[in-house]
């Protein structure tokens, strides 16, 4: 019953809430923190902001909204891996009237709907569909676990924080905090410039040099928004049709590759290599420059 | 690979006494070695067999599989920990008796001769078996050196193996921690198979066609589809925790189970990155007039 670590990134979380039912939503990557970026999407649903988490600097900016739990989808953080999950699922549950969540993840929100926020993390947990989903991003990589890479690659240890408006109220969902964090009241039209200002606010905490970001959008998929645009001529669509086309063809494939097993290739690539340069009388040497290099990385 | 399988069932502890209390579930007693060489003792009902209910890493001589002579009425074992008050209880489950005494004397003695001891074995474990190891103390206290130390001294002279395989079990644990990075000599995968050293050997007839089994699906049969590959971040990405992988405490034990053999006396200062491409150069050496 283990979640896996999965990568952040907007294809594999596009396909996972496909996968778990949901009709036209996509993630994408915010590059850029301003409102004109913002406005570049069609019908945000919320905002993922995830970073390296560091206990010592996270305090909430505006105030705990308890009350706020009888009508929100607010769930506490209790298994470490799902979090990204977590995040995704308090964006979209929190928005099932705009959002065709698809029966999975109807029944989660309704099955979850009295429970208190730390059950409604136990259930998530214990979601096999949902977990299942998650899981099948992880990579197919036989030998290593989470724990190594947890244990050797620091920088993965990332913290997402949802930020969603609901009922005109933009709400910080972050499932290590005691309840939504309520930063006051916020039209759809506002949300743009609100995001910008209380995610800065909240970037502004932490040494420049020390924080790593990344800024994910909930949106309507631009490919069914964009058919829906009148404002746009027949060739501009097909343009923008276009484009969105070949990310989608993009995600796929790198998805495929994350599945992928590719210690058959290394093996049968190491076997040609090894053979052609022992023939060409360069292996040694190149065993010998590899080793040389390992060492002086060992002693920076 | 399984050591040992035989019929047997659990003795739970009726709650809030201590009594036992024979569980009629059937089930199997496992021991087997895993991929990384540590024994594993295991008990599963007999139709789950894949997700055992007890499965603990046992270290030599830290346990031993022994009758229980309380119980007068059944057929009655224990997993004794000395240091411990979290023994484990069984019931066989086999027909008749005859080979109650052999299955115990063979896990005993699958429990007591690992050769842990062996530098060249010392390490058999990656970081994730020794989290496992990290969780198992938690509950089971055998890996807790000083405490079955004193407590067998207790009970008379410890005897040498005791003391050595907890020795064996606190550097195994301090490998967790010196984890940084492989001290002796090794190399980086990703050195070797980084695609500026293999465009010349793709460009080889009939290479591609040599990989195209291995290359992910829809990938096209050609340079550029094979190109694409790797160079993709996916396999930078795999190849690195490949090569880590490897490199960790144990990670020579990939090695066979890749199925190429491993250099009996290969100096243990060599990591797993190295003796695979030595594994591999002498795979292609033997191989080369057969090719």
């Amino acid at each position: 019953m283990s979640w896996t670590t999965i990568e952040s990134d907007a294809g594999v979380f596009t396909d996972l809430i496909e996968n778990l039912g949901v009709k036209d939503v996509e993630v994408d990557e915010l590059y850029s923190l301003d409102v004109d970026s913002l406005r570049q999407f069609p019908d945000i649903y919320g905002i993922i902001f995830l970073f390296k988490w560091n206990s010592k600097v996270d305090k909430p900016d505006g105030t705990m909204d308890y009350d706020s739990m009888d009508n929100i989808f607010f769930a506490k953080q209790v298994i470490n891996n799902a979090c990204a999950t977590q995040a995704l699922l308090s964006v979209l549950l929190n928005h099932s009237d705009e959002i065709d969540l698809g029966t999975t993840l109807s029944e989660f929100k309704d099955f979850s709907k009295t429970l208190p926020p730390e059950l409604k993390g136990e259930a998530l947990g214990n979601s096999e569909h949902i977990r299942c989903c998650h899981n099948s991003f992880a990579r197919s990589d036989p030998f290593i676990s989470e724990e190594v890479r947890a244990a050797t690659d620091e920088d993965e240890v990332y913290h997402f924080i949802a930020y969603t408006n609901i009922n005109n109220v933009f709400y910080e969902l972050d499932g290590l905090q005691a309840a939504p964090i309520n930063h006051g009241s916020c039209t759809k039209e506002e949300f743009a410039e609100k995001a910008v200002s209380v995610i800065q606010a909240r970037i502004a905490n932490y040494d420049p040099a020390e924080i790593r970001f990344n800024l994910m959008v909930i949106c309507k998929d631009k490919k069914a928004s964009l058919l829906t645009r009148e404002d746009l001529t027949d060739e501009e669509k097909a343009a923008s049709i276009a484009v969105e086309d070949e990310k989608r063809l993009r995600w796929k494939r790198e998805n495929q590759l994350r599945r992928h097993n590719f210690v058959g290739l290394f093996v049968e690539l190491s076997k040609l290599l090894v053979k052609d340069r022992i023939d060409k009388n360069t292996w040694n040497s190149t065993l010998e420059t590899a080793k040389a290099k390992y060492a002086s990385q060992k002693r920076p | 690979m399984s050591l040992i399988t035989f019929k047997a069932g659990k003795l739970r502890r009726v709650p809030g006494t201590k009594l036992l209390r024979a569980d009629p579930e059937k089930g199997y007693i496992v021991m087997n070695r895993d991929a990384y060489g540590l024994i594993h003792f295991q008990w599963a009902k007999r139709n789950d067999l894949e997700n055992p209910e007890d499965d603990i890493i046992v270290f030599s001589s830290e346990c031993t599989f022994e009758k229980v002579t309380e119980c007068t009425t059944g057929r009655a074992y224990m997993l004794k920990y000395p240091s411990s008050a979290h023994s484990l209880f069984y019931w066989m489950q086999e027909a008749s008796d005859d080979n109650d005494t052999s299955y115990a004397e063979r896990i005993n003695s699958y429990i007591k001769d690992q050769d842990l001891l062996d530098p060249a074995r010392s390490d058999v474990a990656t970081v994730s078996d020794m989290m496992e190891v990290d969780t198992v103390e938690q509950s089971e206290p055998i890996a807790q050196p000083t405490e079955s130390s004193k407590e067998s001294s207790e009970i008379g002279a410890p005897n040498s193996d005791e003391i050595n395989s907890s020795e064996a079990v606190r550097n195994l644990l301090a490998t967790i921690s010196a984890q940084a990075g492989f001290g002796g000599s090794t190399v980086d995968l990703c050195e070797i198979l980084k695609p500026s050293n293999l465009t010349d050997l793709l460009c080889q007839e009939g290479v591609i066609d040599r990989l195209m089994p291995y290359m992910p699906p829809d990938t096209p049969n050609n340079l550029e589809g094979v190109l694409a590959i790797v160079s993709s971040p996916q396999y930078a990405q795999a190849l690195r925790s490949f090569s880590q992988a490897l490199n960790s405490p144990g990670g020579v034990n990939i090695i066979s189970a890749l199925g190429l053999s491993l250099d009996e006396s290969a100096n243990p200062n060599e990591g797993g990155a190295l003796q695979f491409l030595k594994a591999i150069a002498r795979f292609v050496s033997r191989n080369n007039g057969s090719e």
